[in-house]
């Protein structure tokens, strides 16, 4: 088991966001995190990565409780969270950008070559783009850049925070296969998504949140076939 | 025309010093969102303690003794004690907590080396005479120093990771915790530097001035207006906004009156804010160093 979470509950101050919430991923996984806007899921990642901690619950990973360790702890491990705001570093180049996701393994005199490649092959466009400063790249590029940072860091698992939310379908199709690519290299994903169809595409299972409790869990077969899961995600 | 140099010289020199301390405020400043209104106190010790030093050791060790150990002071005790336990309330609590520290090291100084101004050991003292132009030559040394210091300063931030990793985490804290950066590493880094800025200040400073217990309160004011005039959160900024500074107040001095001194930076102050609002070089947000 890679990263599972047991009977997570989560206040801000006195507003409780996250009940008794249960999840995991297995090693070579991609695990969707579906739900209306406000469910809870970005506060469920953000716990996972240890921005926020539980009044109540368990968080392993990779075999060792982390729900009270801090963030600069838990990324070392191999869990690397790719927010929804993106947080590409305006004023770094995209070069720099990269060398930021290595901070958490690099020692002194390590070299970064082939993690390069790797992302480079992914996302080509970074490559020209490397010395470009980080905002004045389109939304789209941002994203590849948040996602190709998140790779750097060698994660066993790679969270991502709905990459599809503001793009243009034509590069919401390419995220998705991207997701695919990545998943091949034999990193495990923990995918949130608004655009619930094209996630159980990619998905190897999938969890429905609602109102922070888990309501639903089930392959992406079973889920594309639940009358309730098309009705309220896939608008059919 | 001879003279005129020996102005400018004069007035880059000082301007120098209000560079240093502006480029510190603006350091603490990207890093933490706050102010460090005790800035002037690490010129203030690196100055007594430098001259104390002294007394048992050649200057240039005395110096580089006081300067390590107040740079360290800053990067541990004191910003555990000023900054750190207010790192999540609003700026301002930091503000009061800083200037508290800044009153307790300014009364501990009193205690430990008296209320009286007394003259800095000339270091490196006389005159250069430069094709009819004298140049004192603690000015040249100020700003080889401080050239040098801010150039190292240049190289460390945009081509170490580590200064990479300072950058980061002044445009988007949340996202350097992400990558496994320790802010509370960065912090302490960011308070060395600002310590060993003012340090040097300290002792460029002292031979021209007499110590006194308000020197570094008087630096740091004009340190800030330095920032404001350079454009808030700029670093290239807090340097030119710093050399102006210091010749507007040696041009001013030679050719209106030294009476007015400390008015002329609150003067050159106004004219910016009504005429370049958001200072000579304005911030940028994105691209914040
Ligand atoms: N930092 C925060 N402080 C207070 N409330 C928050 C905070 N972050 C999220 N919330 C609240 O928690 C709930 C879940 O939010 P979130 O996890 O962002 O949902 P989702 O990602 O599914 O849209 C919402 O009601 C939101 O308003
Ligand atoms: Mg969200």
């Amino acid at each position: 088991m890679l990263l599972s979470v047991n009977g997570v509950s989560l206040a801000y101050g006195a507003a409780q966001a996250l009940f008794d919430v249960s999840l995991k991923v297995e090693e070579g996984e991609v695990v969707t995190l579906l739900g209306a806007n406000g469910a809870g899921k970005s506060s469920i990642l953000k716990t996972v990565v240890g921005m926020y901690h539980p009044f109540a619950g368990t968080i392993e990973f990779n075999g060792q409780r982390i729900e009270a360790l801090p963030t600069d702890r838990i990324v070392p491990m191999g869990l690397a969270l790719v927010p929804e705001d993106r947080g590409v570093f305006p004023g770094l180049t995209v070069f720099e950008n990269l060398q930021m996701g290595t901070v958490s393994w690099r020692r002194r005199g390590m070299k970064i070559d082939a993690d390069l490649d790797k992302v480079f092959a992914l996302f080509p466009r970074l490559k020209e783009r490397q010395n470009q400063l980080a905002w004045s790249l389109s939304g789209g590029e941002q994203q590849m850049l948040a996602t190709a940072r998140g790779i750097m860091s060698r994660p066993k698992l790679l969270m991502l925070d709905e990459p599809s939310i503001g793009l243009a379908p034509l590069l919401v199709s390419q995220v998705f296969k991207t997701i695919s690519e990545i998943q091949k290299t034999g990193t495990s994903i923990l995918l949130v998504e608004q655009n619930a169809r094209m996630a159980l595409n990619v998905a190897t299972r999938a969890y429905v949140l609602e109102t922070g409790k888990i309501a639903l869990e089930g392959s992406p077969k079973e889920l594309l076939q639940n009358e309730k899961v098309k009705n309220a995600y896939l608008g059919a | 025309m001879g003279s005129l140099v020996q102005i400018a010289v004069n007035g880059l020199a000082q301007g120098s010093i209000y560079a240093l301390m502006a480029l510190a405020i603006v350091v603490i400043y990207n890093t933490t969102e706050t102010f460090n209104f005790a800035q002037g106190e690490f010129v203030l010790l690196a100055a007594y303690v430098s001259a104390s030093l002294m007394g048992i050791m050649p200057w240039y060790l005395a110096m580089l003794v006081a300067v390590a150990v107040i740079a360290l002071f800053g990067a541990t005790v004191f910003q555990r004690v000023a900054y750190w336990p207010l790192r999540n309330s609003t700026f301002e609590f930091v503000i009061v907590s800083t200037l508290g520290v800044s009153l307790f090291l300014r009364n501990m100084a009193k205690i430990v080396w008296g209320a009286i101004a007394r003259p800095y050991p000339e270091y490196f003292g006389g005159v250069w005479r430069v094709a009819g132009v004298s140049i004192v030559k603690q000015h040249v040394l100020i700003l080889a120093m401080t050239g040098g210091l801010i150039l190292l300063f240049y190289l460390f931030m945009m081509k170490t990771t580590v200064g990479a990793m300072m950058r980061a985490t002044a445009q988007n804290k949340q996202a350097a915790t992400l990558m496994g950066v320790k802010v509370s590493r960065m912090v302490a880094l960011t308070y060395f530097f600002a310590a060993l800025l003012g340090s040097v200040a300290g002792i460029l400073v002292a031979p021209i001035f007499f110590l006194t217990i308000d020197m570094g309160m008087a630096t740091m004011t004009k340190g800030f207006a330095a920032t404001i005039v350079g454009g808030f959160g700029s670093i290239p900024g807090a340097i030119v906004g710093g050399l102006l500074l210091g010749l507007v107040e040696a041009f001013a001095t030679a050719f209106i009156s030294p009476v007015y001194k400390d008015a002329y930076t609150f003067v050159t102050l106004l004219a910016i804010l009504v005429f370049l609002p958001r200072g000579i070089f304005g911030e940028r947000i994105a691209e914040k160093v």
